[in-house]
């Protein structure tokens, strides 16, 4: 320390190290008093800190409601990387220019010396088809909305507590076989008197999130996807959930579906279907389904036109049966120095199968960085 | 007990800062009688070897680069300029052939690449340092390394002499020697 404090003090005048006493320099503070703290060791241990996020801000106009500009997410991504076999990410969000704050997730993921087993464990999207758990961030969307299923069937961003198994194996050149397995909490529809008898059952799947702690019922909920990639983008995957969803019975939710994307030269193509069925005690069960197809071009490295179909069939009342029409366009301005800036723009008619139709136009700017 | 364990474990934990490390680098290799640099070459100049494909490596290399350059402005050795360069493993000849440091600082972090550094080291006769404790156990010259609260060096003597050192007994009195293999 008397060494490096001599230094410091001279600094205009650079000193021979032979001038120096070894004795001296050994008795630097390696605990760190000034400089301590257990941050600082971490720091010193192999700890490779990152910090990202994305902003989305848009406008937009829908039948029967007022225009607005929207601040929607500003969502920053805080992680590490130790020693290459052990990666903590949390997503925190601020959503609608910071009405609400929350966790979207918080993981830890504990690699193996294979690639065909990581552990994942915390708060963490639910590999319910592709879109959740890869798609959803609005700088890698197609489309300003998300497809109608995966706002009414999976509950789009979904995220669960509790742990998760997951990897991949190659099966040949440019394939690869990948799972995904877990158990959590899992989607538990609220019930404001749990102790009343009455049964609160077949709501909507998007009110069950945030189950953060069973203090109900003790049973988890399991889920999977398995899936293959292949070359020019292509993915294909099937998955499956069942839990129980009801407090005051031990009613299950089953949901399914399956996922495609294929990206052959300047063609990008995307389908989803899902499905799902709600027990319920008093009347018959709640069967909810919907999908979507997207198909866009990139003209050139900057311009992508997109058009997408949507079918939701809800399970309730007629006129929340429903298709979509969306016509799209991206536009990267500079595909190669900030290639997670896009700006889009979609115009969108929906026509229920009772009821009027209705129009939808929305504009996007999204960055990642 | 927990009061044991976390004293135990202050004391084997993290590693000296790289200033520190840099200027005790310095200071040992002033005891190395073999000590001789190109004649009118000007600067000392240490190589800090990574493994460009472990990122925590990559960034120990690069603060041990900042410290260097901030003390170079700051110290001599025995009046030559002190600088440094990187050099990525999977490069180290080509590296070692084009910048010809005198000696080698090895990032904490490359385990991977470390059998080959070590080869290469010896085949160059130059000298290997650490401040990880897990290198130095896996074969690098010299640690410098942190025990209870205070800075330690660790002087493996069959293996620096391989790589061409000759240190002073001066030197070794202070350190911790490991003799034999």
């Amino acid at each position: 320390m008397v060494g490096l404090a001599l230094i410091g003090a001279l600094a205009a005048e650079p000193i021979d190290v032979l001038d120096l006493d070894l004795e001296d320099l050994l008795e630097v503070d390696t605990v760190g008093s000034a400089e301590g703290s257990f941050g600082y060791r971490l720091q010193q241990s192999g700890v490779v800190p990152f910090l990202h996020a994305y902003a989305v801000g848009r406008g937009y106009a829908e039948t029967g409601q007022v225009p607005t500009f929207d601040l929607h997410y500003f969502n920053v991504f805080v992680g590490a990387e130790i020693q290459g076999v052990v990666i903590p990410e949390v997503q925190l969000e601020y959503e609608h220019g910071g009405e609400i704050l929350e966790m979207r997730y918080g993981q830890v993921d504990i690699r193996t010396p294979t690639d065909a087993l990581t552990l994942r464990i915390g708060k963490f999207m639910v590999p319910m088809g592709s879109y959740n758990e890869l798609l959803y961030p609005e700088f890698l969307t197609p489309l300003p909305d998300r497809p109608l299923v995966l706002r009414e069937v999976v509950p789009v961003a979904w995220a669960e507590v509790g742990g998760q198994l997951r990897g991949g194996v190659t099966v040949g050149e440019g394939w690869k076989l990948g799972y995904a397995a877990y158990l959590v909490n899992g989607l538990e529809q609220p019930d404001a008197d749990p102790d009343d008898g009455v049964v609160e059952e077949g709501g909507e799947l998007r009110d069950m999130r945030g189950n953060h702690r069973d203090r109900y019922a003790a049973d988890k909920a399991f889920g999977f996807r398995v899936g293959v990639q292949g070359p020019s983008g292509f993915a294909a995957g099937a998955s499956g959930y069942n839990g129980r969803y009801t407090i005051e019975a031990s009613n299950r939710l089953r949901m399914y579906g399956i996922d495609l994307a294929w990206s052959p030269g300047s063609l990008l193509l995307q389908a989803e279907f899902f499905g799902a069925q709600m027990e319920r005690t008093t009347t018959e069960d709640r069967r909810l389904w919907g999908l979507y197809g997207l198909v866009g071009i990139k003209l050139d490295p900057h311009v992508q036109p997109v058009f997408q179909v949507d079918l939701i069939r809800p399970g309730a009342e007629r006129s929340r049966d429903r298709e979509r029409y969306t016509l799209g366009l991206r536009f990267w301005p500079y595909p190669v120095k900030v290639p997670f800036l896009v700006f889009k723009a979609s115009g969108a008619l929906t026509t229920p199968r009772e009821g009027e139709r209705s129009g939808r136009a929305v504009a996007q700017m999204a960055v990642g960085f | 007990m927990g009061w044991l364990f976390l004293a135990l474990w202050m004391a084997h934990a993290g590693e000296i800062r790289p200033d520190q490390q840099a200027l005790l680098l310095l200071k040992v290799v002033s005891y190395d009688r073999e000590r001789s640099r190109a004649p009118g070459e000007p600067s000392f100049r240490i190589g800090v070897v990574y493994d460009e494909g472990h990122p925590a490596s990559v960034r120990a290399a690069e603060r041990m680069m900042e410290a260097i350059t901030h003390l170079g402005a700051k110290v001599r050795l025995d009046g030559a300029e002190v600088e440094a360069v990187l050099l990525p493993a999977a490069e180290l000849e080509e590296g070692l052939e084009r910048d010809q440091p005198d000696v080698l600082y090895v990032a904490a972090s490359s385990e991977g690449p470390l059998g080959r550094i070590l080869a290469t080291a010896r085949a160059y006769r130059l000298t290997t340092f650490t401040g990880s404790d897990e290198l130095y156990e896996r074969g690098v010259g010299v640690g410098l390394l942190a025990r209870g609260g205070r800075a330690r060096l660790a002087i493996d003597l069959a293996r620096v002499r391989e790589e061409g050192a000759d240190f002073s007994s001066s030197l070794l009195k202070v350190a911790d020697v490991r003799r034999r293999r």
